[in-house]
C-alpha cells in the first residue's frame, strides 16, 4: 500500500509539472511592419567584429545589411577586423588564401579594449542588451537589440560633408562634423570620426569553404581622429553647435569611390554611441 | 560586491536551515574538512614561429587558473565552498572567466529519509538526457545550480529528487530572469528492493523517470530573415522529460534512456520549433577474460540550455552522452570528437580479452588485447513541406525518420590496443588507430583547401622499463600519417620516474609532413614534477600545439603556445 502510494504520488507530481511546459502552435512567428523613423529617433550603429578567416561571419553580414536596409538612413554598420580570425596567413600561413590583412590599430584596439574573443559578435551602441554584464551578443540578438535602439528619441542632431582631393601622389580627406545635442546631458562625450570601405573583394570562409570572390563591406580602415574620438563637450546646452573639421592623408590601397565616413557621438566614459551618421567620402 | 553578497546569504541560509548549528558549543569535536586546491599558472614567451608576439600577448605573460575547495563535516550536516581565480585565465578559456571569488558554496544536511541541500549544487538524473550538473576543471567547464535540491528516500528503493534554481554563467550575477530558471523532478525505483520477493532474485531490475522545465521571461523574439523582420512566440516553459531502466542479469547489464524535449526554439538551432528526441542505450557482458560493450545513441534538436541565447558549453541543462573512446596519447587526441547536440546518430563497440599466461596467444606473461570501434553520422533531415527550406527559422525545421541515418560521416575511430608485459621489468601497450574526422562538423572550420574531413592512421608504441624497484624508464614513439589538414606528425617521449616522488620527461611532436614548410615545427616539452603525500608540483617548458580538448564529448579550444607552466595539486 505504501508502495503504491509513493509510486502514485511521483506519477501526480510529474502530472504537474508537466503543466511547467509551453506549447507553441503554428504559425510560429508573424512579419513586422519596419518603419524607420529618421526624424525622430535615435540612428544606430551596429558593430559587427568579424574576420576573413570565420565561417559564420558572411551569414552575420548579411543580417547586418538587412537591418540596414529595413531600417534604411537610421542604421548603419562598420564591420570590424580584429583577432584570431582577421590574422592574414602572410604573417602566418596556415592556409594559402588570406593574405590580405584587414586590420588596423583602430580595430586591434577596439576589440582588445573590449575583449572581444570570438566572431561574429556585435554590439548595437554599444550598450547592455539583455545582459547587464556584456555589451556583445549573438547575431541572433541583433534585431531585437537595434529595435530598441531605434525607438528611443533622437538626442543630438548630426550632419557631416566630406571631400577628398588628390595633389600629385597625395590623396587627402576633408570632412567637416557639425551637431547639436537636442537635451542637456550628463557625463563627457566624444565625437569619433572613422573611415570605412564597401565593395572590397577577396576570399573569405563561408560555411565549409571558401569563396574567393566574396564582397566585404563597411569594412572599418580606421579612425581619423583618435581610438576613441576627440571631446565635444565644453558646454552642456541644446543651443551651441560643435563644429569640427578634419583633414587626413588617405591610403593609396584604398579606392576613394567606395570610402564613407563614420561619424558618431559615444560618451567618453562608458562609449555608449548616442547618434551616428554616415556619408560618402566623395 | 554581488559575489560577497551571496556567500553572506549562504551562512544566513545555514543558520536559518539548521539554527542548532548558530548555538553549538563545540563546532570541532567530531567534525571534519576535507578539501582540495589546484593552480595552473603559465608564463607565456612570445614564439616567432607560432605566430604569438608581444602584441598578441598584451602584456598579460602571466596568466593563472585557481581553485580551492574546503568541505566541513559535522554528523549528518556538509557545507562547503570553491573559491576560484582566473587572473586572467589561461589562454583558450572564455575571457568571461576572468575574476576571482566564491561562485560556488552550499548548506546540505542528510538523513536517512531527507537530504537537503541549500545553495550551488550538481546532479544528475539518469544519464543526464534531461539533467545533469557536473564541473570539469580542464575544460573550464560549470554548470552548477544555485538553489534548492531536496532528496527523499521513503522506503529502501525508492528515491525522489528535487532541484530548483538558477545555472552558473562565468560570473554575471542573476537578476530579473537575466537566465532561466531550472526546475526538475526525478523518481528512481529499484525494484528489488521494493519487493521483497525480488529481492534475491538474480533478475536486477531499476526504472526512473525524470522530468525538467526550464523558465524564460520572454514571450516574443525578433528575427530578420531575408527582407523582413519576424516575432517569434516564444516558449516561456520548455519542458524536457523522459525515463529510463537498467536490467542487470547475471554478467549482462542493459541501460536504456529516453527524452523529449518540447519545442525550443533557440540561438543554437536557429529558432527552429521541432521537439527534441534522444535516445542512449548500452549493453555491456563482462567474464573472466572477456568484455564486451556495445553503445548506441540517436540525438535529434538535443540542446537544452537555461538561456536561448547562449550558443557557447556554458548553462546546458543536460548532458548529451559521448560513446567515442577517449584516448590519452598526444597524436591520438589530435583528432577528438565532440557531440554534436543538433543531431546524431551513433554506434560503438568494445570487445576486450585477456589471454591467459602461459597460454599460446599469451606466452609466459599473458596478453590484454582491447578492439574498439564507433561511428557517428549525421541524422536524417528533410523539408517540413514545399515552401519552407531545412531549418528555416520560425518553422518547425526539419523533419526526420527515428533511428534514420544520414550520409555524412561526423566521426569514425577503429583501434586495437595490445598491453603486453614481456618480463618482470618489460611492460609494452602498442595502439594503431585509423580516424574519420570531420573537422567541418566538429570544431567548425573547413580544411585550408575547403574540403571537410581528414583521414588519419595513428600508430602508438608505448614501453616501460621498470630498471629497480623504484626507477623505471618509459618511452613513447608514436606517429600520425594523414593527406589532410597538417600532414604527418611524430612524437617520441622519454619519461624517469623515481618512485613515488620524482618524475621528468622530454617530449617533442614534430608536424614534418606540415604542407607549409615553415610550418614544420617541433612542439618540445621539457617537464619534471615532484609528488609529496598527496601534494603533486610539475613544471614544464616548452611549446603547446594548437588543437582541441575533449572530456565526455565536451570540447575546449587550445590555441598554440609557449613558455612554463606550473601545476599544483593537493587535497587534505
Amino acid at each position: 500500500m505504501k508502495r503504491t502510494t509513493y509510486f502514485l504520488l511521483s506519477v501526480l507530481l510529474t502530472s504537474a509539472l508537466l503543466h511547467s511546459c509551453t506549447k507553441i502552435e503554428a504559425p510560429y512567428a508573424t512579419t513586422k511592419e519596419v518603419k524607420a523613423d529618421t526624424t525622430n529617433n535615435r540612428w544606430v550603429l551596429l558593430e559587427d567584429y568579424t574576420g576573413m578567416k570565420c565561417q559564420n561571419c558572411p551569414e552575420a553580414a548579411i543580417l547586418g545589411k538587412t537591418l540596414e536596409k529595413l531600417y534604411e538612413n537610421q542604421v548603419y554598420v562598420i564591420a570590424v577586423h580584429a583577432g584570431y580570425f582577421a590574422y592574414p596567413d602572410s604573417l602566418s600561413p596556415s592556409s594559402p588564401f588570406y593574405r590580405q590583412d584587414f586590420r588596423n590599430p583602430t580595430s586591434n584596439t577596439w576589440s582588445s579594449t573590449f575583449n572581444v574573443k570570438t566572431n561574429p559578435v556585435g554590439n548595437v551602441n554599444r550598450v547592455y542588451y539583455n545582459s547587464s554584464t556584456d555589451i556583445f551578443m549573438q547575431t541572433s540578438e541583433w534585431t531585437g537589440a537595434v529595435g530598441a535602439q531605434v525607438k528611443l528619441p533622437k538626442a543630438a542632431v548630426i550632419s557631416m560633408h566630406n571631400n577628398v582631393t588628390i595633389t600629385g601622389g597625395d590623396t587627402t580627406l576633408s570632412s567637416s562634423v557639425q551637431l547639436r545635442f537636442l537635451k542637456k546631458f550628463q557625463g563627457s562625450y566624444n565625437l569619433c570620426v572613422c573611415i570605412v570601405e564597401d565593395s572590397i573583394v577577396g576570399p573569405q570562409q563561408v560555411g565549409a569553404t571558401v569563396k574567393m570572390d566574396y564582397v566585404f563591406n563597411d569594412l572599418l580602415r580606421g579612425s581619423i581622429n583618435g581610438f576613441w574620438g576627440e571631446n565635444i563637450t565644453s558646454a552642456n546646452d541644446t543651443v551651441t553647435v560643435i563644429k569640427k573639421d578634419y583633414t587626413s592623408r588617405l591610403s593609396g590601397k584604398w579606392r576613394t569611390n567606395h570610402l564613407r565616413v563614420i561619424a558618431f557621438i559615444q560618451n567618453a566614459d562608458t562609449k555608449q554611441v548616442l547618434h551616428v551618421i554616415s556619408k560618402n567620402a566623395k | 560586491m554581488k559575489k560577497n553578497q551571496n556567500f553572506f546569504w549562504g551562512l544566513i541560509t545555514t543558520l536559518f536551515l539548521f539554527p542548532s548549528i548558530a548555538t553549538a558549543q563545540d563546532l570541532i569535536k567530531g567534525s571534519e574538512v576535507h578539501g582540495n586546491t589546484q593552480l595552473d599558472a603559465i608564463y607565456y614567451l612570445p614564439d616567432a614561429k607560432l605566430g604569438i608576439t608581444d602584441t598578441t600577448l598584451d602584456g598579460r605573460l602571466i596568466r593563472m587558473n585557481g581553485y580551492t575547495e574546503v568541505n566541513y563535516t559535522l554528523g549528518n550536516f556538509t557545507a562547503g565552498m570553491r573559491f576560484e581565480a582566473y587572473l586572467p585565465p589561461l589562454l583558450g578559456y572564455d575571457a568571461k572567466n576572468e575574476g576571482l571569488g566564491v561562485p560556488y558554496w552550499y548548506v546540505n544536511y542528510k538523513n536517512e529519509f531527507l537530504e537537503v541541500t541549500a545553495g550551488n549544487f550538481y546532479e544528475q538524473f539518469g544519464y543526464g538526457m534531461m539533467l545533469r550538473t557536473y564541473q570539469e576543471w580542464t575544460l573550464g567547464f560549470d554548470n552548477s545550480i544555485r538553489g534548492l535540491r531536496v532528496k527523499v528516500t521513503p522506503i529502501k528503493g525508492i528515491t525522489f529528487k528535487g532541484v530548483y534554481g538558477i545555472q552558473r554563467f562565468y560570473w554575471d550575477p542573476y537578476n530579473n530572469n537575466t537566465r532561466g530558471i531550472v526546475k526538475g523532478f526525478d523518481a528512481d525505483f529499484y525494484l528489488n528492493d521494493i519487493f521483497p520477493s525480488m529481492a534475491d532474485s538474480k533478475v536486477k531490475l531499476t526504472l526512473g523517470g525524470s522530468f525538467v522545465s526550464n523558465f524564460q521571461k520572454d514571450k516574443t523574439k525578433d528575427y530578420a530573415a531575408g527582407n523582413q523582420i519576424l516575432v517569434m512566440k516564444l516558449p516561456q516553459n520548455v519542458a524536457n522529460y523522459g525515463g529510463r531502466f537498467n536490467l542487470n542479469i547475471g554478467d549482462f547489464n542493459w541501460f536504456a534512456e529516453y527524452a523529449h524535449k518540447v519545442n525550443d526554439p533557440s540561438s543554437v538551432n536557429k529558432y527552429i520549433y521541432k521537439d527534441g528526441n534522444g535516445v542512449f542505450t548500452s549493453l555491456s557482458y563482462s567474464t573472466k577474460g572477456l568484455g564486451l560493450s556495445l553503445m548506441s545513441k540517436w540525438i535529434d534538436n538535443m540542446s537544452y540550455k537555461s538561456d536561448r541565447t547562449i550558443t557557447n558549453n556554458m548553462v546546458d541543462i543536460n548532458y548529451l552522452p559521448a560513446i567515442t573512446k577517449e584516448h590519452t596519447y598526444a597524436l591520438a587526441t589530435m583528432y577528438p570528437y565532440a557531440t554534436q547536440a543538433k543531431g546524431e546518430i551513433g554506434i560503438s563497440g568494445t570487445v576486450t580479452f585477456h589471454l591467459k599466461k602461459n597460454s599460446a596467444l599469451g606466452g609466459k606473461t599473458g596478453m590484454t588485447i582491447a578492439a574498439n570501434f564507433s561511428q557517428v553520422n549525421s541524422i536524417i533531415r528533410n523539408p517540413v513541406n514545399d515552401i519552407d527550406t531545412v531549418g528555416q527559422p520560425g518553422t518547425l525545421g526539419y523533419k526526420t525518420k527515428v533511428f534514420g541515418i544520414g550520409n555524412e560521416v561526423y566521426y569514425q575511430d577503429a583501434n586495437l590496443e595490445i598491453t603486453k608485459k614481456f618480463s618482470k621489468k618489460w611492460k609494452g601497450i602498442f595502439t594503431y588507430l585509423y580516424q574519420t574526422y570531420n573537422k567541418w562538423i566538429v570544431e567548425a572550420h573547413a580544411l585550408p583547401d575547403g574540403s571537410t574531413t581528414v583521414y588519419a592512421q595513428i600508430g602508438v608504441a608505448d614501453v616501460t622499463w621498470n630498471i629497480t624497484k623504484k626507477h623505471s624508464l618509459r618511452g613513447e614513439l608514436q606517429g600520425l600519417w594523414t593527406k589532410q589538414d597538417k600532414g604527418n606528425w611524430v612524437a617520441g617521449l622519454v619519461e624517469f620516474t623515481i618512485a613515488p616522488q620524482w618524475f621528468f620527461s622530454v617530449q617533442d611532436q614534430y608536424n614534418y609532413g606540415n604542407p607549409t614548410t615553415a610550418l614544420r615545427l617541433h612542439y618540445f616539452l621539457f617537464s619534471a614534477g615532484y609528488t609529496y603525500n598527496s601534494t603533486r608540483v610539475a613544471l614544464s617548458y616548452g611549446r603547446q600545439r594548437e588543437g582541441v580538448i575533449c572530456v565526455g564529448g565536451v570540447c575546449r579550444y587550445v590555441p598554440a603556445s609557449s613558455g612554463f607552466t606550473l601545476t599544483l595539486t593537493s587535497s587534505f
